[in-house]
Protein backbone atom coordinates (compact mmCIF):
# COMPACT_ATOMS: atom_id res chain seq x y z
CA UNK A 1 0.00 0.00 0.00
CA UNK A 2 1.37 3.47 -0.84
CA UNK A 3 2.28 5.89 1.95
CA UNK A 4 -0.63 8.22 1.21
CA UNK A 5 -3.18 5.41 1.36
CA UNK A 6 -1.63 4.20 4.61
CA UNK A 7 -1.82 7.69 6.13
CA UNK A 8 -5.42 8.10 4.99
CA UNK A 9 -6.35 4.72 6.46
CA UNK A 10 -4.60 5.68 9.70
CA UNK A 11 -6.50 8.98 9.89
CA UNK A 12 -9.77 7.20 9.19
CA UNK A 13 -9.15 4.62 11.91
CA UNK A 14 -8.22 7.44 14.34
CA UNK A 15 -11.34 9.50 13.71
CA UNK A 16 -13.71 7.56 15.94
CA UNK A 17 -11.41 7.39 18.99
CA UNK A 18 -10.62 11.08 18.46
CA UNK A 19 -14.33 11.81 18.56
CA UNK A 20 -14.66 9.80 21.76
CA UNK A 21 -11.84 11.76 23.41
CA UNK A 22 -13.36 15.04 22.22
CA UNK A 23 -16.73 14.03 23.69
CA UNK A 24 -15.07 13.16 27.00
CA UNK A 25 -13.33 16.56 27.07
CA UNK A 26 -16.63 18.30 26.29
CA UNK A 27 -18.22 16.40 29.18
CA UNK A 28 -15.44 17.57 31.52
CA UNK A 29 -15.83 21.16 30.25
CA UNK A 30 -19.45 21.33 31.48
CA UNK A 31 -18.67 21.45 35.24
CA UNK A 32 -15.88 23.96 34.54
CA UNK A 33 -18.36 26.25 32.79
CA UNK A 34 -20.94 25.83 35.53
CA UNK A 35 -19.01 25.76 38.79
CA UNK A 36 -15.39 26.85 38.36
CA UNK A 37 -14.87 29.90 40.60
CA UNK A 38 -12.82 31.61 37.86
CA UNK A 39 -14.99 30.57 34.90
CA UNK A 40 -15.35 33.16 32.13
CA UNK A 41 -18.72 34.90 32.04
CA UNK A 42 -21.04 33.33 29.45
CA UNK A 43 -21.12 35.59 26.38
CA UNK A 44 -24.59 34.66 25.25
CA UNK A 45 -26.29 37.80 26.53
CA UNK A 46 -27.51 40.09 23.74
CA UNK A 47 -24.78 42.45 22.54
CA UNK A 48 -22.00 40.70 24.43
CA UNK A 49 -18.70 41.97 23.04
CA UNK A 50 -16.26 40.42 25.44
CA UNK A 51 -15.91 37.52 27.82
CA UNK A 52 -13.22 39.11 29.93
CA UNK A 53 -14.40 39.72 33.48
CA UNK A 54 -15.35 43.40 33.85
CA UNK A 55 -12.95 45.82 35.51
CA UNK A 56 -14.50 47.13 38.74
CA UNK A 57 -15.97 50.63 38.70
CA UNK A 58 -15.38 53.36 41.30
CA UNK A 59 -17.32 56.57 41.71
CA UNK A 60 -15.44 59.87 41.94
CA UNK A 61 -16.41 60.16 45.62
CA UNK A 62 -14.94 56.73 46.38
CA UNK A 63 -11.72 57.63 44.55
CA UNK A 64 -11.37 60.87 46.48
CA UNK A 65 -12.01 59.12 49.81
CA UNK A 66 -9.21 56.57 49.40
CA UNK A 67 -5.71 58.07 49.81
CA UNK A 68 -4.06 55.60 47.41
CA UNK A 69 -5.95 57.16 44.51
CA UNK A 70 -4.06 60.42 45.03
CA UNK A 71 -1.15 58.63 43.30
CA UNK A 72 -3.34 56.99 40.64
CA UNK A 73 -2.38 57.00 36.98
CA UNK A 74 -5.31 58.36 34.99
CA UNK A 75 -5.98 57.05 31.50
CA UNK A 76 -8.28 58.93 29.12
CA UNK A 77 -9.91 56.50 26.66
CA UNK A 78 -11.91 59.13 24.75
CA UNK A 79 -11.14 60.21 21.17
CA UNK A 80 -8.08 62.46 20.70
CA UNK A 81 -10.19 65.59 20.01
CA UNK A 82 -12.09 65.21 23.27
CA UNK A 83 -8.82 64.66 25.12
CA UNK A 84 -7.40 67.82 23.53
CA UNK A 85 -10.42 69.85 24.67
CA UNK A 86 -9.86 68.88 28.29
CA UNK A 87 -8.87 65.98 30.52
CA UNK A 88 -8.13 65.01 34.12
CA UNK A 89 -4.83 66.71 35.11
CA UNK A 90 -1.91 64.37 34.38
CA UNK A 91 -4.07 61.88 32.46
CA UNK A 92 -2.51 59.99 29.54
CA UNK A 93 -4.39 59.38 26.32
CA UNK A 94 -4.82 55.73 25.32
CA UNK A 95 -7.35 54.18 22.97
CA UNK A 96 -7.58 50.72 21.42
CA UNK A 97 -7.17 52.25 17.94
CA UNK A 98 -3.87 53.92 18.87
CA UNK A 99 -2.73 51.26 21.35
CA UNK A 100 0.83 50.86 20.10
CA UNK A 101 1.38 54.64 20.09
CA UNK A 102 -0.07 55.28 23.53
CA UNK A 103 1.11 52.27 25.49
CA UNK A 104 4.84 53.15 25.85
CA UNK A 105 3.99 56.40 27.71
CA UNK A 106 1.66 54.48 30.01
CA UNK A 107 4.33 51.87 30.76
CA UNK A 108 6.83 54.63 31.50
CA UNK A 109 4.49 56.54 33.82
CA UNK A 110 2.98 53.57 35.66
CA UNK A 111 4.34 52.30 38.96
CA UNK A 112 2.95 48.85 39.86
CA UNK A 113 2.19 49.96 43.43
CA UNK A 114 -0.10 52.75 42.16
CA UNK A 115 -3.64 52.15 40.90
CA UNK A 116 -4.80 52.95 37.37
CA UNK A 117 -8.10 54.68 36.70
CA UNK A 118 -9.54 54.64 33.18
CA UNK A 119 -12.38 56.86 32.02
CA UNK A 120 -14.27 57.60 28.84
CA UNK A 121 -17.00 60.11 27.95
CA UNK A 122 -19.82 59.25 30.32
CA UNK A 123 -22.07 56.63 31.86
CA UNK A 124 -22.94 54.91 28.60
CA UNK A 125 -19.56 54.63 26.85
CA UNK A 126 -17.76 51.27 26.88
CA UNK A 127 -14.27 52.22 25.73
CA UNK A 128 -12.99 52.68 29.29
CA UNK A 129 -13.94 49.04 30.04
CA UNK A 130 -12.23 47.66 26.95
CA UNK A 131 -9.09 49.78 27.48
CA UNK A 132 -8.99 48.84 31.18
CA UNK A 133 -9.43 45.13 30.38
CA UNK A 134 -6.65 45.23 27.85
CA UNK A 135 -4.38 47.17 30.20
CA UNK A 136 -5.07 44.66 32.95
CA UNK A 137 -3.91 41.89 30.66
CA UNK A 138 -0.98 43.68 29.01
CA UNK A 139 0.49 45.20 32.17
CA UNK A 140 -0.72 42.43 34.48
CA UNK A 141 -2.04 45.36 36.55
CA UNK A 142 -4.09 44.21 39.50
CA UNK A 143 -5.34 47.55 40.83
CA UNK A 144 -7.13 48.94 37.83
CA UNK A 145 -10.51 50.66 37.91
CA UNK A 146 -13.00 52.40 35.67
CA UNK A 147 -14.36 55.80 36.68
CA UNK A 148 -18.11 55.50 37.02
CA UNK A 149 -19.77 58.20 34.94
CA UNK A 150 -16.53 58.94 33.07
CA UNK A 151 -15.57 62.48 32.07
CA UNK A 152 -19.12 63.71 32.75
CA UNK A 153 -18.69 62.78 36.41
CA UNK A 154 -15.37 64.66 36.58
CA UNK A 155 -16.61 67.84 34.93
CA UNK A 156 -20.40 67.91 35.42
CA UNK B 1 21.42 -15.61 22.62
CA UNK B 2 19.08 -12.90 21.42
CA UNK B 3 19.63 -11.99 17.79
CA UNK B 4 20.98 -8.43 17.51
CA UNK B 5 18.20 -7.37 15.11
CA UNK B 6 15.63 -7.98 17.85
CA UNK B 7 17.68 -6.81 20.82
CA UNK B 8 18.34 -3.34 19.43
CA UNK B 9 14.70 -2.23 19.10
CA UNK B 10 13.93 -3.54 22.58
CA UNK B 11 16.92 -1.83 24.14
CA UNK B 12 16.01 1.50 22.55
CA UNK B 13 12.27 1.20 23.00
CA UNK B 14 12.36 3.98 25.62
CA UNK B 15 13.49 6.28 22.79
CA UNK B 16 10.27 5.50 20.96
CA UNK B 17 8.27 6.22 24.10
CA UNK B 18 10.00 9.56 24.59
CA UNK B 19 7.73 11.59 22.26
CA UNK B 20 4.66 10.01 23.86
CA UNK B 21 5.77 10.82 27.39
CA UNK B 22 7.21 14.18 26.42
CA UNK B 23 4.07 15.37 24.64
CA UNK B 24 1.89 14.03 27.45
CA UNK B 25 3.95 16.03 29.97
CA UNK B 26 3.84 19.10 27.73
CA UNK B 27 0.07 18.92 27.29
CA UNK B 28 -0.42 18.47 31.04
CA UNK B 29 1.82 21.47 31.74
CA UNK B 30 -0.20 23.49 29.23
CA UNK B 31 -3.58 22.36 30.59
CA UNK B 32 -3.09 22.90 34.33
CA UNK B 33 -2.68 26.72 34.39
CA UNK B 34 -5.58 27.08 31.95
CA UNK B 35 -7.73 24.87 34.17
CA UNK B 36 -6.73 26.92 37.20
CA UNK B 37 -7.88 30.19 35.59
CA UNK B 38 -10.14 29.69 32.54
CA UNK B 39 -11.15 33.32 32.68
CA UNK B 40 -7.59 34.57 32.10
CA UNK B 41 -7.20 32.06 29.27
CA UNK B 42 -10.43 33.30 27.68
CA UNK B 43 -9.06 36.85 27.85
CA UNK B 44 -5.80 35.75 26.25
CA UNK B 45 -7.77 34.06 23.45
CA UNK B 46 -9.73 37.23 22.79
CA UNK B 47 -6.49 39.12 22.27
CA UNK B 48 -5.78 37.03 19.17
CA UNK B 49 -8.83 38.71 17.58
CA UNK B 50 -9.71 35.53 15.75
CA UNK B 51 -12.66 34.26 17.73
CA UNK B 52 -16.07 35.66 18.55
CA UNK B 53 -16.81 35.95 22.31
CA UNK B 54 -18.89 32.76 22.13
CA UNK B 55 -16.07 30.88 20.37
CA UNK B 56 -13.48 32.16 22.86
CA UNK B 57 -15.75 31.02 25.67
CA UNK B 58 -16.16 27.56 24.17
CA UNK B 59 -12.43 27.15 23.44
CA UNK B 60 -11.48 28.41 26.92
CA UNK B 61 -13.70 25.75 28.49
CA UNK B 62 -12.97 22.89 26.09
CA UNK B 63 -9.24 23.14 25.36
CA UNK B 64 -7.81 22.57 28.88
CA UNK B 65 -9.75 19.32 29.53
CA UNK B 66 -9.02 18.23 25.96
CA UNK B 67 -5.27 18.70 26.48
CA UNK B 68 -5.51 16.73 29.70
CA UNK B 69 -7.56 13.92 28.13
CA UNK B 70 -5.08 13.65 25.24
CA UNK B 71 -2.17 13.54 27.69
CA UNK B 72 -3.77 10.74 29.71
CA UNK B 73 -4.68 8.81 26.56
CA UNK B 74 -1.11 9.12 25.23
CA UNK B 75 0.22 7.75 28.50
CA UNK B 76 -2.22 5.03 29.38
CA UNK B 77 -4.73 4.22 26.65
CA UNK B 78 -4.62 1.19 24.31
CA UNK B 79 -3.34 1.78 20.76
CA UNK B 80 -6.78 2.25 19.20
CA UNK B 81 -7.65 5.12 21.54
CA UNK B 82 -4.09 6.41 21.35
CA UNK B 83 -4.50 6.86 17.61
CA UNK B 84 -7.29 9.29 18.36
CA UNK B 85 -5.04 11.09 20.83
CA UNK B 86 -2.28 11.35 18.22
CA UNK B 87 -4.71 12.68 15.63
CA UNK B 88 -6.06 15.28 18.07
CA UNK B 89 -2.58 16.34 19.17
CA UNK B 90 -1.52 16.72 15.51
CA UNK B 91 -4.57 18.89 14.89
CA UNK B 92 -3.89 20.92 18.05
CA UNK B 93 -0.22 21.56 17.28
CA UNK B 94 -1.02 22.46 13.67
CA UNK B 95 -3.70 24.84 14.94
CA UNK B 96 -1.35 26.40 17.51
CA UNK B 97 1.26 26.91 14.80
CA UNK B 98 -1.23 28.55 12.44
CA UNK B 99 -2.62 30.84 15.16
CA UNK B 100 0.86 31.89 16.32
CA UNK B 101 1.94 32.52 12.73
CA UNK B 102 -1.19 34.60 12.15
CA UNK B 103 -0.49 36.69 15.26
CA UNK B 104 3.12 37.23 14.13
CA UNK B 105 2.10 38.23 10.62
CA UNK B 106 -0.44 40.72 11.95
CA UNK B 107 2.21 42.17 14.27
CA UNK B 108 0.16 41.52 17.41
CA UNK B 109 2.08 42.21 20.59
CA UNK B 110 0.09 39.96 22.88
CA UNK B 111 0.60 37.40 25.62
CA UNK B 112 0.70 33.86 24.26
CA UNK B 113 -1.61 32.36 26.89
CA UNK B 114 0.00 29.00 26.16
CA UNK B 115 1.29 27.90 29.56
CA UNK B 116 -0.62 30.41 31.64
CA UNK B 117 2.21 32.96 31.61
CA UNK B 118 2.26 36.55 30.40
CA UNK B 119 5.18 36.03 27.96
CA UNK B 120 4.77 37.78 24.60
CA UNK B 121 4.63 35.81 21.37
CA UNK B 122 8.04 35.60 19.71
CA UNK B 123 9.47 34.00 16.61
CA UNK B 124 10.95 31.25 18.77
CA UNK B 125 7.38 30.26 19.71
CA UNK B 126 6.74 29.42 16.06
CA UNK B 127 9.77 27.15 15.95
CA UNK B 128 8.67 25.48 19.16
CA UNK B 129 5.23 24.78 17.78
CA UNK B 130 6.72 23.36 14.60
CA UNK B 131 8.93 21.12 16.76
CA UNK B 132 5.90 19.93 18.75
CA UNK B 133 4.10 19.06 15.51
CA UNK B 134 7.09 17.16 14.10
CA UNK B 135 7.49 15.33 17.42
CA UNK B 136 3.82 14.33 17.29
CA UNK B 137 4.21 13.00 13.72
CA UNK B 138 7.29 11.05 14.75
CA UNK B 139 5.61 9.74 17.88
CA UNK B 140 2.51 8.60 16.00
CA UNK B 141 4.63 6.74 13.39
CA UNK B 142 6.83 5.11 16.04
CA UNK B 143 3.81 4.09 18.08
CA UNK B 144 2.33 2.23 15.08
CA UNK B 145 5.67 0.60 14.21
CA UNK B 146 6.19 -0.61 17.77
CA UNK B 147 2.87 -2.41 17.80
CA UNK B 148 3.34 -3.98 14.36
Amino acid sequence: MCKFARSAAWCFSALRPAGALLALAALLAVPIGLWHPLRPPAPFAAGAKSIRPPVPQRSLEELRREPRFARALWIDARPAEAFARGHVPGALHLTEQAWENGLPAVIEAWRPENPIVVYCGGETCATSQSVAQRLRLDLAAETIFVLQGGWEAWSP
Amino acid sequence: MTPPSLAAPLRFRWLHLLPRWGLAALLTAAALPKLADPSAFAGALENYRLFSPAASYAVALLLPPLELVIAIALLAAPLRLRRGAWLLSLALFAGFFAITLGAQLRGLDIACGCFGGQGRIQTSDLLLRACFFITAVWGACRDEDDVR
